[in-house]
């Protein structure tokens, strides 16, 4: 098959579908590994008294059995990956389409758990404290996004990658959408410690909304900078394109990691 | 951000929510969780953080606007008025009996028996 009429290098599905793969079976095997709210507090417990992380502990449980992320469901969403590691062998299909496809379905993994938290509970508890959707996704990550999105649409001006850019670009400003969405969505307190179950929303918020936006950036990403290597010398600017989504990619990443080594902070 | 005070709809409460909003942004202001000058949260996140509808939280903010509680403060949104009303020694007693009657009624709907609240609350001070 002529390098134009496939797009990129059978390298490129190969390595996309071996990371499908990968998230797949580790989705799988190790269904907590991404879905439980325990990992954005790994780093949390400095500074804490052994009293007050044991709070924390317990209103950790109850978000868990509140939102009710199944493992099942968790489970489910690996066996999509590995499905759509398939769709990678499938010419027709531009290689970054079933990774972009992932990372939609496992956004919805997180809104479905917003949705089961908010029927969870029939008493609701306010902080009174005006929030902003920007503190949860703070600016710097958006630009990092719409760079990276802005760029995949730069390279749907290329006939060959039309079709790959604009889906990519698609599924990544829903992705930014759904990250805006939970930066915005209601503070989810069960109200049997309020003040422990506050710091733990806002920092599930954060962390959440900043790694929906990252996975937006992802499929961006690898569509640019491996298409960018079969474009003919006279159009660098496509190069260049790629590199500047990748530096987004970047500050998007060191962003997004953030919030996971910042202290608890309780009021 | 952090928080120093939380709000709470309880449905199996006789109180109606607009009357619970209003008395605890109320409480908040007089225990000084909320200084002069703080900023409310907006009608529509408090209002979307309780579950109730937007018309509640913003009846219970134009009443306390009409006591001189809140001010509104256009674009910057709802914020405490920098002079508070002040309480008389008989306003301050209603104000707690009040309280008290919601707190114990509170109590009783969940089976307790004003006899055993009596008790506990003795204790308990």
């Amino acid at each position: 098959m002529h390098i134009d009429a496939m797009g990129p290098d059978p390298a490129a599905r190969l390595l996309t579908a071996g990371m499908l793969l990968a998230l797949g079976i580790g989705q799988i095997v190790w269904p907590r590994c991404f879905a439980d709210i325990g990992m954005y507090f790994r780093y949390a417990r400095r500074g804490l008294s052994p009293e007050m992380w044991e709070r924390v502990q317990r209103g950790l449980q109850a978000r868990r059995e509140a939102e009710g992320i199944s493992l099942n469901r968790m489970r489910f969403v690996g066996s999509l990956g590995i499905l759509l590691a398939t769709l990678e062998f499938v010419p027709v299909i531009p290689f970054a389409f079933p990774y972009a496809a992932f990372c939609l379905i496992v956004a919805a993994s997180v809104v479905a758990a917003y949705v089961q938290v908010r029927r969870a509970t029939e008493r609701r508890v306010a902080p009174l404290v005006r929030r902003s959707p920007l503190d949860a996704l703070p600016p710097a990550v958006i630009v990092a996004t719409v760079v990276c999105l802005a760029g995949t649409l730069i390279f749907a001006t290329y006939p060959v990658y039309r079709f790959a850019a604009l889906a990519v670009a698609a599924s990544g400003f829903v992705l930014l959408a759904i990250a805006w969405r939970i930066a915005a969505s209601p503070a989810l307190l069960l109200g049997n410690d309020p003040k422990i179950e506050y710091a733990i929303d806002e920092r599930v918020r954060i962390c959440r909304a900043t790694n929906v936006a990252f996975l937006a950036c992802g499929p961006a990403t690898i569509l640019t900078m491996l298409d960018s290597r079969h474009l003919p010398a006279d159009l660098a600017f496509y190069g260049i394109v790629a590199q500047i989504v990748w530096v987004a990619f970047f500050v998007a990443l060191i962003v997004s990691l953030m919030p996971l080594r910042r202290q608890l902070t309780l009021a | 951000m952090s928080a120093s005070s939380y709000l709470v709809v309880d449905a199996e409460l006789g109180a109606p929510p607009y009357v619970q909003v209003k008395e605890q942004v109320r409480a908040a202001i007089e225990r000084g969780e909320l200084v002069p000058g703080a900023t409310l949260p907006t009608v529509r996140q408090l209002a979307g953080d309780l579950g109730i509808a937007p018309n509640t939280v913003a009846r219970a903010y134009a009443d306390l606007q009409q006591e001189g509680w809140l001010v509104s403060d256009g674009r910057r949104g709802t914020r405490v008025a920098g002079e508070l009303p002040q309480l008389d020694r008989r306003g301050r007693t209603r104000t707690l009996r009040q309280s008290l009657e919601r707190f114990v009624d509170a109590l009783v709907h969940r089976g307790y028996t004003r006899g055993e609240i009596a008790v506990e609350i003795a204790r308990f001070l």
